[in-house]
């Protein structure tokens, strides 16, 4: 007679061999991301460009109905758009694919003895991919109109590693929620639309005054987004966005190599 | 120098019993609780004995698990090849997965020194849209082989699998024998110090498997240490110098393949 034995103990160093493994070897997940993004469009035409078409017509069709309704100026609106948009998809297709990651990759797991976080990262560069074939329709509507690249382009070397690691983390993190509990993957698809509300991508942040605007800067989202949108629009992000970005880089890292270096063991088990 | 040393190795799997998983019926208890104050009283019960399996337990949390093994220890230097013998359920590919280092055991230690291969599921791997070639170049990549071997492996798997022209073609095209041929060859291209064999011999022509069994002896000779889990004891008794049998997780007999086969059919009632 005993009882149910459950290791519950933090091992930080298996979490670091873990990253270590991942990083000391990217060949295989890069391949692996590569491959995944020809498996989704094996059999199409058009493959991978199909990315940046859709991005097209929906900023397009979006822009113009926005901007007749609520009366923005277009040409101020629609680079505005399409660069939230592309950036808002990124967060949200790399959080949605990284909840599916390790269920969908339980025969690879049970089978070689390979680092965990190697899956979510193969998730975050084919996702990364993929965005990176959308950027130039935000190029094309910016130099349509007149918003020429400028040298707040060079904040983006800085911005978008802070978006990735931000990102990844988040992934990483609903991964790891999402094994045990299979419903997170439905709870975060259904989280992510009233964010999508609550964070301004439709509209300007400084058109919003008074309660609203407070609402809106105390979804971290606000502030992760408009590091990256705000040197594509020649603006430099305020250093509220930038404190709040890095800050919520800092206290996810820390929180989910916590919870990885608790649960990474069972990974395997809850497949 | 391969070795594998395994420790008083328990392992109890959680079972995915889906309402057991479900967040409402974790809430349920967390507010039963604060609500009346009281933790659960320990309830523990171990399932009446089927013939196969291991004990199923329920702890205090409400958590149903298996052990799957039970205080198994065991050596193996190299020569070694061990065969695993145990009725459906027994615990032998948990066992395996231990090995593999996929598993980390509940209770005990595992070590493993030397390079693993793992061949547990020989379709994993096997994207439909991908053609063969592909597959070979991805599963190489994965393994970390430099271009040179890829090359080598390319053509070592062409000649032995014989599917020609069918290589560039998508999987998706090939029957069910010729997946099996083309998942073999890819996965016994490369021998590792220790080979850890589930169950895969099987589909595939008689002049297939014929020649399955020649490329296996060359693979198994080239290995310093073999573990396989098999109900084929032609099999075993070729291959192995040593076995254990295992009953409900536990190794409850340790010998030569033969004395092992005959402890197994006597708990069996076979003799």
């Amino acid at each position: 007679m005993s009882s149910v034995l459950i290791p519950s103990y933090i091992d930080l160093k298996k979490v670091l061999r873990d990253f270590h493994r991942s990083f000391s070897d990217v060949r295989p997940w890069l391949v692996l991301s590569f491959f995944e993004i020809r498996q989704t469009y094996r059999r199409s035409f058009f493959g991978v460009l199909w990315m940046p078409v859709s991005t097209a017509v929906v900023v397009l069709v979006m822009g113009f109905l926005i901007s007749a309704v609520w009366g923005n100026p277009i040409a101020r609106f629609l680079p505005f758009l399409a660069i939230g948009l592309i950036i808002w998809n990124y967060i949200n297709n790399t959080v949605q694919a990284c909840a599916q990651t390790f269920t969908a990759s339980a025969d690879t797991i049970l089978q070689f003895n390979r680092p965990y976080s190697s899956y979510i990262l193969k998730t975050v560069a084919s996702e990364s991919i993929r965005t990176a074939h959308s950027i130039p329709v935000f190029l094309v509507v910016a130099i349509t109109f007149g918003i020429l690249p400028s040298e707040t382009y060079f904040l983006l070397m800085f911005s978008i590693p802070l978006l990735i690691f931000n990102i990844t983390w988040m992934g990483l993190l609903i991964a790891l929620v999402t094994v045990r509990f299979r419903d997170v993957s439905s709870l975060v698809q259904n989280l992510f639309t009233p964010l999508f509300w609550l964070t301004p991508v439709l509209y300007e942040p400084e058109t919003l005054s008074g309660r609203v605007r407070d609402v809106i800067n105390l979804n971290p989202l606000t502030h992760i987004l408009e590091v990256v949108r705000s040197p594509f629009l020649n603006q430099t992000p305020s250093t509220l966005n930038w404190i709040v970005a890095v800050g919520v880089a800092i206290v996810g890292w820390a929180f989910t190599v916590m919870f990885f270096a608790r649960f990474r063991s069972r990974i395997a088990y809850w497949l | 120098m391969a070795k594998i040393e395994i420790d008083n190795v328990t392992v109890d799997l959680p079972l995915k019993n889906d309402r057991q998983l479900s967040i409402a019926k974790h809430l349920d208890r967390l507010a039963a609780r604060l609500l009346t104050g009281i933790k659960e009283t320990v309830r523990v019960r171990e399932a009446a004995r089927s013939g196969i399996g291991g004990a199923i337990q329920t702890d205090s949390r409400g958590r149903t698990h298996v052990r799957a093994l039970r205080d198994v220890s065991f050596s193996l230097k190299d020569g070694d090849r061990l065969a695993v013998i145990g009725a459906n359920g027994a615990g032998k590919s948990t066992l395996l997965r231990v090995l593999g280092r996929i598993y980390e055991p509940t209770v005990g230690r595992v070590t493993v020194e030397g390079e693993v291969k793992t061949l547990f599921n020989i379709h994993v791997g096997m994207a439909p849209d991908a053609t063969g070639v592909e597959l070979i170049k991805l599963r190489c990549h994965l393994f970390g082989y430099d271009d040179d071997q890829v090359d080598d492996i390319t053509e070592d798997v062409e000649n032995f699998c014989e599917l020609g022209e069918y290589l560039h073609m998508p999987v998706r095209v090939y029957s069910t024998g010729m997946v099996v041929r083309l998942a073999f060859a890819i996965i016994t291209a490369v021998p590792g110090e220790i080979l850890l064999l589930d169950e895969v011999i099987g589909a595939g022509d008689a002049a297939f498997v014929e020649r399955a069994e020649k490329r296996l002896k060359t693979f198994f000779q080239r290995s310093a240490i073999i573990v396989i889990a098999s109900h084929n004891y032609a099999i075993l008794q070729e291959w192995c110098n040593r076995a254990c049998l295992l009953e409900h997780g536990a190794v409850t007999f340790e010998g030569s393949v033969d004395d092992t086969l005959h402890a197994y059919n006597v708990s069996m009632g076979r003799v």
